[in-house]
């Protein structure tokens, strides 16, 4: 199923003429991964890593830790990447890759 | 005796002194950025430029002082903030010392040039992208690799729109998307083995499971191919790289593309050697001989000086990568490390350039800087770097030498297609002076560690003779065919969608590549 979430990004980055639509699939990918590692961490009938009782069983915390620190790095690219389409909007008109010779 | 480390008056642990500096490194542009804040909205008062001058100063005086201290020190040594397996780790090593240094020539020379940032934001996101570059040298795992790595690049994202180049920007932006979403992949899957984040996991931990570990190896290695701007996937190269002023540029051209040799070497090339994976070295040699050429051809045709100057790092990512593929990985940081010093010197002299479509006007003294730059660009006799390139050309198969004599010549034929004409009006600026200084300095360091000897005569014989026929027949077919110029804005070769099918067709080929019994 992650395979198949990752192809669909993978083909609308490489066929969507749209940039805001590319930026997309890339949230798609990455969210994707973030996703994929946190379900490595995943334990069947464990708990959340927090207000625990020492003895309990939890579901490894360290994928979580991680992704929080890649879904904040996500958040910032994607707000990134918007601010500088609409400034290419801006200058050219245009956020049509097929538009934009130069690109 | 008195600069002896061993001289120092107190009996100080230097390993504890380097380490103290080492963790601190990143946190100096950091520390500059909340103070730039404060001062800004709490006081009210533009303190932008000075705090970052005190930055590059404070980072300078600790380059040289753990240096000093660790010249002796040969084994590599983890730094870690908690006993834990997973925590962050930084790294300090010989080969970590020469990206140090290749950080300092772009870093000294943007004090000439800090007022071209313009804005108050322009500034602050410049100690942010300083912050991401000094992390990246002292990191010591993966994880924290990427973390600083997303910092410099996003820095970079907006310091080369700083002149409104915004196309140049999204290009650079989708292709740094793409590479850190394979990045995180390799990430999860390198987690999902079993293996710890830092960069001697395979030393460690040589049970992995080894489909695991190839795939994660795989998608660092693609990772690293599309940061380091391996053929094919180096397209964004010119265009994004040129965009920016030259502060940026020299950075981009220098530091930040060659983290992708650095990434390669700590976490493919390492790995796969500690783990008997030696296709991931063939794929390597094999991306790294197309690189080679593929990088001169796409030279060749560019349109402008600046971007030449700019499409010449892929020739030198592909030597650096060959050079990494025979494990003859020192050589491969001192080209890494010169290549920095004539990288800066070439973008700053460009800003003395008169530079009108194809004809550009310039100094004798800086036209003398710019064929030196370019030999020490190809590793032509008697730059430094031809001093490099026959540490491996020696022992090399025969075409390899051919390869690399005929990818010089196309370089030289793409410097040489402009007209240039000599003007007594721009003598040098002290930027470009000063980075003439760095290099030399950087070359009398070089042939300190390698000890000077002029390659034989016959292969002098032929880099010259390629290197005036090459002058001689670029100037002459771009004279007689001066559409030839505008070749580039073929639509066919500028394509995001057609660029980024070629990521995805690379990583797909390796993994290919990986599964065949070779």
């Amino acid at each position: 199923m992650m395979m198949l979430i990752i192809f669909v990004g993978i083909f609308g980055l490489i066929t969507s003429d749209n940039l805001i639509k590319k930026i997309m699939c890339l949230s798609i990918i990455e969210n994707t991964m973030i996703l994929n590692f946190i379900r490595a961490g995943f334990r069947e009938e464990a708990a959340a890593p927090f207000l625990i009782t020492p003895d309990a069983v939890t579901v490894d915390p360290i994928p979580q830790a991680l992704m929080l620190t890649a879904i904040v790095i996500g958040v910032c690219f994607n707000a990134l990447a918007v601010a500088c389409i609409v400034r290419l909007h801006h200058t050219t008109g245009t956020i049509l890759v097929s538009d934009i010779h130069e690109l | 005796m008195l600069l002896s480390p061993a001289a120092l008056p107190l009996q100080l642990n230097h390993l504890e002194i380097i380490r103290v500096l080492w963790i601190a490194f990143p946190a100096v542009p950091l520390t500059a950025v909340a103070c730039c804040m404060l001062g800004k909205y709490l006081f009210r008062r533009e303190w932008t430029l000075h705090l970052i001058r005190i930055s590059h100063i404070l980072q300078i005086l600790a380059a040289v002082t753990v240096t000093w201290l660790g010249l002796g020190i040969t084994d590599d040594h983890y730094f870690v903030l908690q006993e834990s397996p997973v925590s962050i780790a930084y790294l300090f090593s010989r080969e970590k010392l020469l990206f140090l240094w290749a950080y300092m020539p772009p870093l000294i020379l943007s004090l000439f040039r800090l007022k071209s940032l313009g804005t108050f934001q322009m500034q602050t996101v410049f100690l942010f992208y300083l912050a991401g570059c000094s992390g990246l040298i002292v990191t010591g795992d993966a994880f924290n690799f990427f973390v600083y790595y997303e910092l410099m690049i996003m820095g970079a994202y907006v310091l080369i729109s700083v002149k409104q180049e915004y196309i140049a920007s999204v290009k650079y932006m989708v292709f740094g998307a793409a590479s850190s979403a394979m990045f995180l992949g390799a990430i999860v899957l390198l987690y999902s083995s079993g293996a710890y984040f830092t960069f001697d996991f395979a030393h460690q931990q040589p049970e992995l499971p080894i489909y695991t570990i190839t795939a994660s190896l795989l998608l660092f290695a693609c990772a690293f191919f599309v940061k380091g701007a391996f053929f094919p996937v180096s397209g964004w190269v010119a265009p994004c790289h040129s965009a920016a002023n030259s502060l940026v540029s020299a950075f981009l051209a220098s530091f930040t593309i060659f983290t992708g040799i650095l990434g390669m070497y700590y976490m493919v090339l390492l790995p796969a050697e500690a783990l008997g994976l030696d296709s991931f070295f063939l794929l390597v040699r094999v991306l790294s001989v197309l690189t080679v050429i593929g990088g001169s051809l796409i030279l060749f045709w560019e349109r402008s000086l600046k971007r030449c100057i700019a499409a010449s790092t892929v020739f030198t990512i592909g030597l650096a990568g060959l050079l990494c593929s025979y494990q003859l990985y020192l050589p491969a940081m001192l080209y890494v490390l010169i290549h920095s010093s004539y990288k800066s010197l070439l973008f700053y002299l460009y800003e003395d350039l008169e530079s009108r479509e194809t004809e550009i006007r310039l100094h004798w003294a800086s036209m003398l800087m710019l064929i030196s730059a370019v030999l020490y660009a190809v590793g032509f006799t008697p730059s430094a770097t031809g001093q490099l390139k026959s540490l491996f050309t020696a022992d090399a198969a025969f075409w390899y030498k051919v390869l690399l004599l005929a990818a010089g010549g196309i370089i030289i034929g793409g410097f040489a297609k402009f007209q240039y004409r000599l003007s007594s009006r721009q003598f040098p600026s002290a930027p470009v002076i000063t980075a003439l200084l760095t290099a030399g300095a950087y070359t009398w360091v070089l042939m300190h560690l390698t000890g000077f000897s002029l390659p034989q005569a016959l292969d002098m014989l032929a880099e010259a003779g390629t290197a005036v026929l090459a002058l001689l027949a670029a100037s002459s077919l771009f004279h007689r065919f001066p559409r030839l110029h505008n070749i580039d804005k073929l639509t066919i070769y500028r394509n995001l969608n057609q660029e980024l099918l070629l990521v995805f067709t690379v990583v797909f080929a390796s993994a290919a590549f990986l599964l065949a019994p070779w």
